[in-house]
């Protein structure tokens, strides 16, 4: 009955890597135990003749069953699905058949991670051929863009240089008296400073002092603690260091 | 039909230019790689302004409206150097364009926009959101028949015109609802822009006569208040009629005003 080894408690992965040794083409879920017998379906020659062929296995709970790489040939967290590219032992049984898997299949996520770089390359370049062929493109000598130096323009705004449409005389509304002035020499002004943005708000030099600076302050955000004092202390560079007063939780009194 | 001359057109400005007449611009030089390398100060040289009434074809400029030429000469100052050039026409009908102030009356109210009737072939949207200070639980307080002072932001064939009353930072400006009282009267799309222009006597000349707030919209719509109706009317029939008044008739009817 399915008594375990003695001495030993056996878990699922150490079962089938026993059952590989052991040589059985695949080792099937514990469920389907028959009779308790582990040792039953061993014979490999019944194995390669009764099932499909060995290279396209389903892989086990864990992963596949390469005996090559012990079961860590495609290993995937749960969930895993699908055939395992290497040859498994059947194939080898069967003498070298080269592993038949549709591009479709190789296409997959999950299948790019296992597969060699030559296979990947072929793979790309078989696809780019069918991308070559059915793109279109226009037979056409090459035109060269000419640079328009016109702009059109719909609006009469920046022809003919118009005030600012609301306007109040003697103080009727001085709120709008204050916008008058401030949009119209803000239309003048905005005129000026076209000509100066051009220029740098900040000289080259001082933009170079700021960023020394701030990779500094920035970089000390970032420090561990111990780093900190550190820090402080290569700073000062005595053993002296800045007492703080602490600051602690002051209880309002009732 | 004979086919209309190409003039330069330097040649042309101040004349009267039909639709169809091609302006001819004086060559660019072929000077791609030579821009790249002006200094940050100088702006491109030679970027045209392309103003209204006039489209740019293979040649030079086609004229699409009938008027007077006018031209700016590529000031340093200006935003836009390279000159102007624009074709002065008069209009009645407005067409909204992007970026004009105009004075839109509320005719619906619908849920969260207003549709506005800004004198063009369709009415405008307005967000209720689109006003300073409004937020969803804090609505601007408008009515249907209200008239609002707002700009455009979409304004072309294709679409439905939408306008705002907030500039592009958020703040009024002076836009939004205009106050109850007031006249709004209607004038031709040019006279606006010939008052809104940088020296207008004729609103240095009013603006001495009362104290009086006036809304210019350059849909062709005028909204005056001053303290009495009186004083109202009289602003009002001045800025219509001073289209077709001379200088001296116009000096001497603010005269005879002036001393009632």
């Amino acid at each position: 009955m399915g008594c375990d080894p003695p001495g030993r408690f056996e878990t699922p992965l150490s079962r089938l890597k026993r059952l590989q040794a052991r040589g059985a083409g695949w080792a099937e879920p514990v469920g389907s135990l028959r009779g308790g017998s582990f040792a039953a379906r061993s014979s490999p020659a019944a194995e390669a003749a009764g099932r499909k062929s060995g290279p396209a296995h389903p892989a086990g709970a864990r992963g596949c069953l390469c005996p090559a790489s012990g079961g860590l040939c495609c290993r995937r967290g749960r969930g895993s699905t699908g055939a395992c590219p290497r040859p498994g032992p059947g194939a080898a049984m069967a003498g070298e058949v080269k592993t038949k898997l549709s591009k479709n299949l190789l296409r997959m996520k999950f299948m790019q991670r296992g597969l060699d770089l030559e296979t990947k390359k072929q793979l790309e370049e078989e696809e780019k051929k069918i991308i070559s062929e059915e793109h279109w493109y226009l037979d056409l000598p090459e035109l060269k863009e000419k640079e328009s130096f016109i702009i059109e323009e719909r609006s009469f705004m920046p022809c003919e240089d118009l005030l600012y449409g609301r306007m109040s005389f003697k103080g009727f509304n001085p709120e709008i008296e204050k916008l008058m002035i401030q949009m119209n020499s803000r239309y003048k002004r905005e005129e000026i400073e076209a000509d100066d943005t051009a220029e740098a708000d900040v000289s080259d030099e001082e933009m170079a002092r700021r960023y020394e600076t701030l990779v500094g302050t920035i970089g000390k955000k970032f420090l561990k603690k111990r780093d900190q004092h550190v820090l402080e202390g290569e700073d000062e560079n005595s053993n002296m260091r800045p007492s703080k007063a602490k600051k602690m939780f002051l209880k309002p009194q009732d | 039909m004979a086919a209309a001359e190409a003039l330069p057109a330097e040649e042309r400005v101040g004349q009267v230019v039909l639709p169809g007449d091609v302006l001819l611009l004086p060559a660019h030089p072929e000077a791609d790689g030579e821009r790249l390398w002006l200094g940050p100060g100088a702006a491109l040289p030679g970027r045209l302004l392309c103003g209204p009434g006039l489209r740019s074809c293979g040649a030079g400029l086609l004229v699409t409206k009938c008027g007077l030429l006018r031209h700016r000469q590529p000031g340093g100052a200006g935003g836009g150097s390279g000159g102007a050039y624009w074709v002065d026409s008069q209009q009645k009908r407005y067409v909204p364009v992007k970026g004009d102030h105009v004075i839109g009356i509320v005719t619906i109210k619908a849920g969260d926009i207003f549709k506005l009737d800004v004198g063009g072939s369709e009415q405008a949207s307005l967000s209720y959101l689109a006003f300073e200070g409004a937020t969803k639980r804090n609505r601007p307080n408008v009515q249907v028949g209200d008239l609002i002072y707002g700009q455009f932001i979409v304004a072309n064939k294709d679409m439905e015109p939408e306008m705002v009353c907030i500039d592009s930072s958020g703040r009024a400006n002076g836009m939004g609802v205009i106050g109850h009282e007031g006249l709004l009267f209607k004038v031709s799309l040019g006279l606006i822009r010939k008052l809104l222009a940088p020296n207008c006597e004729i609103i240095q000349e009013l603006g001495q006569l009362y104290p009086f707030e006036i809304v210019f919209g350059m849909n062709g719509r005028i909204w005056v208040k001053a303290k009495t109706i009186q004083q109202t009317l009289i602003v009002a029939n001045i800025l219509e009629a001073c289209e077709h008044m001379t200088a001296e008739q116009r000096t001497q009817a603010l005269a005879k005003l002036s001393e009632r």
